[in-house]
């Protein structure tokens, strides 16, 4: 069943017992919440992902709850916990949802080491599979929500699961974290795509999350082997430009955004090289998002030999 | 302390073993790897520390000459001109110096503290 088939009813009763479990692939997370806002948004972000039945497995249990206290009811504020554990600040109510999507992020990050976990967006098309490794304000995720509202797959907006042993990298095809100035490019750029109302954070600026495709949604159990390595980079009014990079420089870059690079020693190290080993590398500067889908249409002609 | 006075050591190469001023290193504490591109620059894990580094060539080959036992000088010296030909002594010896600090700062290599 998927989570669209659920009422919206369904989907408060099961938050507020802490028994809807979803299908993340590659994991299983268990949501818990009585703040009735993220019923809504998880029923549209998350519609084309699998509901499973309660007595599954989860990697993740995950709560959402209202601080208690007089606040209330005057300034209403949201808590992460991860296992119980509350994790992280607490956070104005209005920022439920993003808060809900970084904790996760985090409980991620935080404990998949049996994964190379990257900053990096993913995506794929006809066996071409881009790893789009970043710092924030990079334009990473702008460039990859144009990209799959261009026939690209979603793997991930944001954690590459790089697999050891296969070389392959996993993606959760969960939502896209827009921010700011790319709430309304993206908007513009694709009319039809599903956002959540945009809000303010103190530490990101305005946030808004994209629906993942459907298309990327059922496809999310297939892995993908990266073959390039691209390091975005939006720079106002410049022309779409793709060069080699070096794949030293990539490897350092690739070990930085990399959440358990440390934790694996030097497993790590072999990690990274294997991956950069089986990429080209590049660097791509862009400010038009139809001049960009372009480059990406033909990677290896707009690159070189 | 800077490498002492290179030019100086230059004369005395083949006395002078650097092994006077820095320990030798142990390759097995290390691993590496450099791109099928060679685009001139190693990746160096130190097993230790669980620091990466990235070294140019150059410096790479200094690095692995600093594992030989006993390494002299003038090994060193006479691969940097191979390497950089049209370099007048003296510009090879400051370029070795800072090679060298720079490997130590890195804690690559270790000084003795040993001083002329």
């Amino acid at each position: 069943m998927k989570v669209a088939e659920l009422s919206k009813k369904l989907v408060l009763d099961l938050l507020s017992r802490g028994e809807l479990t979803l299908q993340l692939s590659p994991f299983v997370v268990r949501f818990n919440s009585n703040v009735p806002a993220i019923a809504r948004d998880i029923q549209i972000l998350y519609a084309d992902f699998d509901v499973l039945p309660n007595t599954d497995f989860a990697d993740f249990h995950v709560e959402l709850r209202f601080v208690f206290g007089i606040r209330r009811w005057l300034s209403p504020q949201v808590q992460f916990f991860f296992d119980g554990r509350p994790s992280f600040s607490n956070l104005p109510v209005a920022q439920a949802f993003p808060t809900l999507e970084w904790g996760l992020n985090w409980c991620v990050a935080a404990h998949s080491h049996q994964y190379l976990v990257i900053h990096a967006a993913v995506i794929e098309r006809d066996g071409v599979t881009v790893l789009l490794p970043a710092p924030p304000g990079a334009g990473k995720s702008t460039l990859c929500a144009a990209l799959i509202h261009r026939g690209w797959r979603l793997l991930s907006d944001e954690l590459a699961l790089f697999d050891f042993s296969s070389g392959l990298v996993f993606g959760m095809a969960r939502p896209v974290s827009l921010k700011n100035r790319s709430i309304d490019i993206i908007r513009r750029f694709s009319p039809n795509s599903v956002l959540t109302t945009p809000v303010m954070t103190e530490s990101k600026g305005l946030v808004a999350l994209m629906k993942p495709p459907s298309g990327s949604v059922m496809r999310v159990i297939e892995p993908a082997r990266p073959n390039w390595i691209i390091l975005p980079k939006f720079e106002a009014d410049s022309a779409s430009l793709l060069v080699k990079h070096s794949p030293a420089r990539t490897f350092l870059l690739i070990a930085e955004q990399s959440f358990n690079y440390h934790v694996h020693g030097q497993n790590g190290f072999k990690a990274v090289a294997a991956l950069v080993d089986q990429c080209r590398c590049a660097q791509f500067t862009y400010s038009d998002l139809d001049d960009a889908i372009e480059v990406f249409s033909d990677l290896d002609s707009r690159l070189g030999k | 302390m800077k490498f002492p006075h290179t030019l100086s050591i230059i004369g005395w190469q083949g006395i002078l073993s650097l092994s006077n001023l820095y320990c030798s290193v142990e390759l097995s504490k290390f691993e590496w790897w450099s791109s099928s591109e060679d685009d001139g620059h190693i990746l160096l894990y130190d097993i230790d520390s669980g620091d990466t580094h990235i070294l140019g060539a150059d410096a790479f080959e200094i690095f692995l000459l600093m594992a030989e036992k006993n390494v002299s000088f003038d090994i060193l010296v006479t691969k940097c001109q191979d390497r950089l030909p049209d370099q007048d002594a003296l510009l090879l010896s400051r370029y070795l110096d800072e090679t060298l600090a720079n490997l130590a700062s890195l804690g690559l290599i270790r000084r003795l503290g040993y001083q002329l």
